[in-house]
């Protein structure tokens, strides 16, 4: 870390400079100047047991040493809430598969209107019904609690057929539909 | 003669922009679906569909009256795709078991048109529509537009001097993109001998008997295939029929069902595919395609049990 550029920041309860500053001492990175400026910190307890942690942190990354106690406990619950960043991106909306149903079950009435919609156009094909609820039971492929579902393997088996890629599960949106009572 | 300049500079885009003739476009159509199978060729290709990105590594060499050709994914798992004549397989590997499983149909970008392409010249007008370059190569553009609603349009970049496709865009009604491939190099000519293929784990019969009848199948759509497959974590084989054109595919997958379930309809997130799952009898019936709606609609609400 190189901070010798930057003004030696508080942090908000005045106890010493910022975490910024451990590192950065840790790290060798401050001139004659900053040193001074932070000595009296540098003596404090407090800094003394941060220092401490800052060594274990680095031992224990390289491999070099087992910390004993509860500070392997206490880091890893740590490096678990802490997202692994590989390149810097904005926050993303949770993934669409988790809440797959929710997100159907909102749509349906607009869907079955549009296909309802679609019916006069072509009398020989549409006949779906606007009822949005099914006829019977959910078909064992498209219900959550089929863990890795049904239609994944129709979609992959289709593509022997089509373009040979195989889209991934997530991409399609289920809706229940009632069928007319002709097509029952 | 500046206004004559300009006349002749328009009457070049609106002949350009012009449907080609009937006997023009199945020309064109069956020059680049033979391109396809009867170069050898190898290429990277990329494969984008919204904001995801594959790429993929492509081989192919004539072999006979077909063709032998190799698809390998790139990225993440493991997959290949091996074809040879009318056979094909795939590869899925972890890393340290590699499973083999038997395919049914032979062709992946670029030999996306049929054997028969001239065929498509019913179902769809033909535009040229400028020139490109893609993948290092100059290319003349050509539009496939559906005549009706029952199949997506097609956006084509050929080889000038091969008219091998070197980018596909799979267009909805309105002209917008859902799926791209683009080569990102190719190269054209000789090559070494593809894999051989591998013993497959998985059988496909054909089917002894039909069970349901399809009462009405989109202008231009008939059964290319019909078979009986076993499928991942299932019990028994299901049935699977295959509709096209030549150029759009629908699959149905058939199998029992022991009370009636109710209908369930698909579509991915960016409208490429569609799926509609209904009982049919004593059947439980999904119809999937990468098709417009009303294609698989017409297909799923046409089924009645024999």
């Amino acid at each position: 870390m190189n901070a010798s550029n930057a003004p030696i920041p508080q942090a908000p309860d005045s106890a010493g400079p910022g975490e910024s500053w451990i590192s950065a001492l840790f790290d060798d990175a401050l001139d004659e100047t900053e040193r001074a400026a932070l000595k009296g910190w540098i003596d404090a307890p407090d800094t003394a047991r941060r220092w401490r942690e800052y060594a274990l942190i680095g031992d224990a990354m390289r491999g070099d040493a087992r910390p004993t106690g509860d500070f392997m406990v206490r880091m890893h619950e740590r490096l678990a809430v802490e997202p692994t960043l590989l390149a810097p991106m904005r926050p993303t909306t949770p993934r669409r598969q988790q809440a797959y149903w929710l997100a159907a079950a909102a749509t349906v009435a607009a869907i079955a209107w549009t296909v309802l919609d679609a019916v006069p156009e072509d009398p020989g094909a549409a006949q779906l019904a606007r009822a949005p609820a099914g006829d019977g039971p959910m078909p064992a492929a498209f219900t959550p609690e089929t863990g890795e579902s049904e239609y994944a393997h129709y979609l992959a088996a289709h593509q022997d057929f089509a373009h040979a890629i195989v889209l991934p599960p997530q991409d399609m949106l289920f809706t229940p539909v009632s069928m007319l009572e002709a097509h029952r | 003669m500046r206004a004559a300049l300009a006349l002749a500079t328009l009457a070049t885009v609106a002949h350009a922009e012009a449907p080609l003739p009937g006997s023009e476009g199945a020309a064109w159509l069956q020059r680049m679906a033979d391109a396809s199978r009867q170069l050898a060729y190898e290429g990277v290709f990329v494969l984008s569909q919204g904001d995801r990105i594959q790429t993929l590594m492509v081989a192919n060499r004539p072999s006979g009256n077909g063709k032998e050709s190799r698809l390998v994914i790139m990225d993440g798992q493991l997959r290949e795709v091996r074809c040879q004549h009318s056979e094909s397989i795939s590869l899925v590997s972890d890393g340290a078991v590699t499973q083999f499983e038997q395919r049914s149909g032979t062709r992946h970008f670029p030999d996306l048109l049929p054997g028969n392409a001239a065929a498509l010249a019913e179902w769809y007008a033909l535009r040229l529509s400028g020139k490109d370059r893609v993948g290092g190569h100059d290319c003349q553009r050509v539009d496939l537009v559906p005549k009706d609603r029952y199949r997506w349009g097609y956006q084509l970049c050929v080889d000038k001097k091969t008219a091998l496709p070197l980018k596909a865009v799979v267009v909805n009604e309105s002209g917008q993109p859902m799926m791209q491939y683009a080569f990102a190099e190719v190269r054209i000519g000789s090559l070494p001998r593809p894999a051989p293929l591998q013993p497959a784990a998985t059988t496909i019969r054909a089917t002894p008997g039909d069970v349901v009848d399809v009462r009405q199948l989109p202008p231009g759509f008939e059964r290319v295939a019909a078979m009986k497959r076993p499928l991942p974590n299932q019990a028994g084989e299901v049935e699977h029929w295959v509709f096209s054109d030549g150029l759009t595919h629908v699959s149905l997958f058939l199998k029992p069902s022991e009370r009636p379930v109710a209908a369930v309809k698909g579509n991915s997130v960016r409208g490429m595919m569609n799926l509609l799952t209904r009982q049919v009898g004593r059947y439980q019936a999904t119809v999937v395609g990468d098709a417009p709606w009303p294609t698989v609609e017409r297909i799923a609400t046409g089924l009645i049990e024999r």
